[in-house]
């Protein structure tokens, strides 16, 4: 009788004991999975969220180029237009933050109308087109992977942002006081000496409301039967706000006649 | 490698979710202009303006740093960039509930 109990007994611990491992292993099982879930939402979480940062980043560092380009450049006033149509560019970055591989490749170019996409929040007041200025059109593609793995994320996008350069204004301006210089000029007659010069731009001036905003140059000489004229306008736009401090950009106009 | 202990690790998780996003709003909401123009004063002085009981936003710019860490928290997340030549170091902590 006894050794039917103690039998008994311990096929009675067996089961219990075996029934409190097999649960403890499923809460086990169970935490490890929730856990798993956590981590990998985490994970998403970062890469969406150093996602927007690292093309931010990527549309900055194309801001920064094309401001390296601009900046003391001296562009002419008849051919602006091609000059920044020769503004392009692209880069390429990668690393790891927090366990999450990155890559971005980007490529901007100038782009003389809106060329869609979004304007990316990040960028402050160089965000989004901005008509008669210096336009780029940003295209980022970014890659991240959790510790080399999944989860993954890829992102490809077209951006608008600018360089706050008054191009298309200045321009105007340029081309109308060098059309209003030329006609002053073009009253010129030998002996085409600087006093006749200075007089002719003098009067420009007065009659012109955009030739005092720029500096002008004359200079005459005979020819044939009147006066060979060389004339150019240049004026100097500082105090420009890039992304890598202020800069300045020249716009000059050239003209020619023969009175 | 299980970067976080069983006990409570998916709130440890949710939590360092909750700080990186915290992160990425300050990015935005500041813009990169003004982490690429901002004294040290400005810089530390705009993310304590976003710090609150539940979340703490630190970091250094150029090397300096704005303060040290919380001692305790249940969750963090950091990012470091370089904007304009300078090294911008972000940092946010998800407080343990008091």
């Amino acid at each position: 009788m006894g050794r039917r109990s103690a039998v008994a007994a311990t096929l009675v611990s067996l089961i219990v004991f075996s029934s409190l491992l097999v649960a403890n292993s499923a809460l086990y099982s169970s935490d490890q999975s929730a856990l798993g879930a956590a981590i990998l939402s985490t994970a998403q979480t970062r890469e969406r969220a150093f996602g927007g940062i690292l093309v931010g980043l990527a549309d900055y560092g194309a801001l920064e180029a094309a401001q390296r380009s601009v900046a003391g450049a001296t562009l002419g006033c008849s051919s602006a237009q091609p000059y920044l149509e020769s503004l392009a560019g692209n880069s390429s970055a990668s690393g790891s933050q927090e366990g999450i591989d990155y890559s971005t490749a980007t490529e901007w170019a100038y782009v003389p109308s809106p060329p869609g996409g979004a304007a990316p929040a990040l960028l402050g007041q160089f965000a989004g087109y901005s008509q008669g200025e210096v336009n780029l059109a940003v295209s980022d593609s970014l890659s991240e992977s959790y510790n080399g793995g999944l989860p993954s994320y890829s992102l490809d996008v077209a951006e608008a942002v600018h360089l706050p350069v008054p191009v298309a204004s200045t321009v105007s301006d340029c081309l109308e006081a060098l059309a209003d210089l030329g006609a002053a000029l073009s009253s010129l007659a030998p002996p085409c000496n600087s006093t006749s010069v200075e007089e002719a731009v003098r009067l420009a001036g007065a009659g012109s409301p955009v030739i005092d905003r720029f500096q002008v140059s004359a200079t005459a000489a005979v020819a044939q039967l009147g006066c060979a004229v060389s004339y150019t306008v240049t004026t100097t736009l500082g105090g420009l706000e890039g992304p890598i401090g202020p800069f300045q950009v020249t716009f000059q106009g050239e003209g020619s006649i023969l009175t | 490698m299980n970067p976080y202990p069983l006990a409570g690790a998916g709130a440890g998780a949710q939590a360092d979710g909750r700080a990186a996003s915290a992160i990425a709003s300050y990015v935005r909401s500041e813009g990169l202009p003004f982490l690429a123009g901002a004294t040290v004063t400005s810089f530390c002085a705009s993310l304590l303006a976003v710090s609150n009981s539940t979340l703490m936003l630190g970091g250094s710019l150029g090397g300096v740093s704005c303060g040290p860490p919380p001692s305790r928290s249940l969750g963090s997340s950091a990012l470091g960039f370089a904007v304009s030549g300078r090294q911008v170091e972000l940092e946010a902590w998800v407080e343990e509930a008091q």
